[in-house]
């Protein structure tokens, strides 16, 4: 559990698209104002707080990021990625990932993440996220439908003429 | 009634392709010199194992030295900085310390709000931190007479950390927005301002670095460039293990 949150909030920015380059950088961020603003924060409300700084950071970063020459946001080998020789179908997946999730409103998308992802429930994402358990429900429902057709039509549009319309 | 919640996509729900992309993301985690870095950003590590306050045992997170240091520490400090300390795991003890010196600081200081260009999602406050925008950058001063920080570590008492480690925090904050706003010059006088408060800050290495890259932010081959050149050879030679070290090199080569 003691390492639980820093790694969750790492993961979170960097499937809400903040480029790889900066997501070690984008959480140092977001612990830096957690130490800064602990006595404004409420007892038991720290993840609560770490999330929205973390959704917010995102957003800034992901808008700077496309104002400027876009990069590869998988090309650095994460940490625990495996071996070069099997790393073809993952690097692929990740982007993959990265373009679909991006195409996602980001209240759809912080959903999916949570859910999907970090396995969190419906009431705990309610919770953390400070929504009605419906709107979990809602937004999760919308998330999962449109994800799926993303994917479908990522692996069945070959690679060479992605998003040229062919 | 309760809403059940649905299968997830990777516990069976979702397509060979869907899992697949999903296995691909869950895979990602943070390294561990992440973690170490940002306890380093926070002036409560070198490379190596974090020691306790008393100087005594390194902080093993779980281990009984550690429960009993967090144990002590909850007498004065909030359960909303053991959740910080905790949360950072290795450097618990550190960061639990941190927090209480972050609490028992001048209210100015510790409440200070973050100069970024987004607002932190705690209660409503009613004195929105000032945008960068406004505060009135001085007069550029010639580069050569803009000492860069000791990038050499914090050398002061742990007094120095305790008194401004909040505003250390707050003036790079609005550093990193000058420069997202594309005013490098005023950068480099906030951090001008910064060096002269804070002779050997925690935060040094990380205004080395602004420096730097607000330095590279000027047009090239200008002066600005040059002095860019020679700060970030001194500071790669001087700081070779530097978790900035990367940052530095790229803000050359994208330079070049």
């Amino acid at each position: 559990m003691f390492r639980a949150d820093y790694r969750f909030i790492w993961r979170l920015l960097r499937r809400l698209g903040v480029p790889q380059d900066q997501v070690d950088d984008a959480t140092q961020q977001v612990f830096l104002i957690a130490a800064e603003r602990l006595n404004d924060i409420q007892p038991q409300r720290e993840r609560s707080f770490a999330y929205g700084t973390a959704l917010r950071l995102a957003q800034t970063l992901r808008r700077r990021a496309q104002r400027e020459t876009p990069s590869d946001a998988c090309d650095e080998r994460p940490s625990g990625w495996p071996a070069p020789d099997a790393l073809t179908d993952q690097r692929r997946n990740c982007e993959l990932l990265d373009r679909v999730l991006d195409q996602l409103p980001l209240e759809l998308r912080s959903v999916f993440i949570l859910y999907e992802l970090e396995a969190l429930s419906s009431p705990e994402i309610a919770e953390l996220a400070e929504i009605p358990l419906g709107t979990v429900a809602s937004r999760l429902r919308r998330a999962r439908a449109r994800f799926k057709t993303l994917v479908e039509l990522e692996t069945a549009t070959p690679p060479g003429t992605r998003g040229t319309g062919a | 009634m309760t809403m059940k919640d649905p299968v997830r996509l990777l516990d069976g729900a979702g397509s060979a392709a869907e899992q697949g992309v999903l296995r691909a993301g869950a895979a990602e985690q943070p390294s561990e010199a992440a973690r170490q870095r940002l306890a380093i950003a926070l002036g409560l590590s070198s490379a190596g194992p974090i020691e306790a306050p008393s100087g005594g045992e390194p902080a093993r997170t779980g281990s009984p030295g550690a429960a009993d240091a967090l144990g002590a520490m909850q007498a004065t400090a909030t359960l909303s900085a053991k959740w910080l300390a905790v949360t950072l795991g290795t450097i618990g003890i550190g960061a639990a310390v941190l927090a209480t010196q972050l609490l028992r600081a001048p209210d100015g200081q510790a409440r200070r709000a973050s100069a970024l260009e987004y607002e932190s999602p705690a209660r409503p406050d009613p004195a929105p931190s000032a945008p960068a925008a406004a505060l009135a950058p001085p007069a550029q001063a010639p580069i050569d007479e803009i000492a860069p920080p000791s990038a050499a570590g914090p050398a002061s008492p742990r007094r120095g950390r305790q008194a401004s480690l909040a505003r250390e925090i707050a003036q790079l904050d609005a550093v990193r927005a000058l420069l997202a706003d594309g005013d490098p010059s005023a950068a480099l006088a906030r951090l001008r301002d910064y060096a002269r408060e804070h002779t050997a800050g925690v935060l040094a290495q990380e205004a080395a670095t602004l420096r730097i890259e607000a330095l590279l932010a000027h047009e090239p081959h200008t002066r600005a460039h040059a002095r860019a050149r020679t700060e970030a050879a001194r500071f790669l030679r001087d700081n070779p293990q530097s978790p900035h070290a990367n940052r530095i090199q790229a803000l050359l080569d994208d330079a070049r």
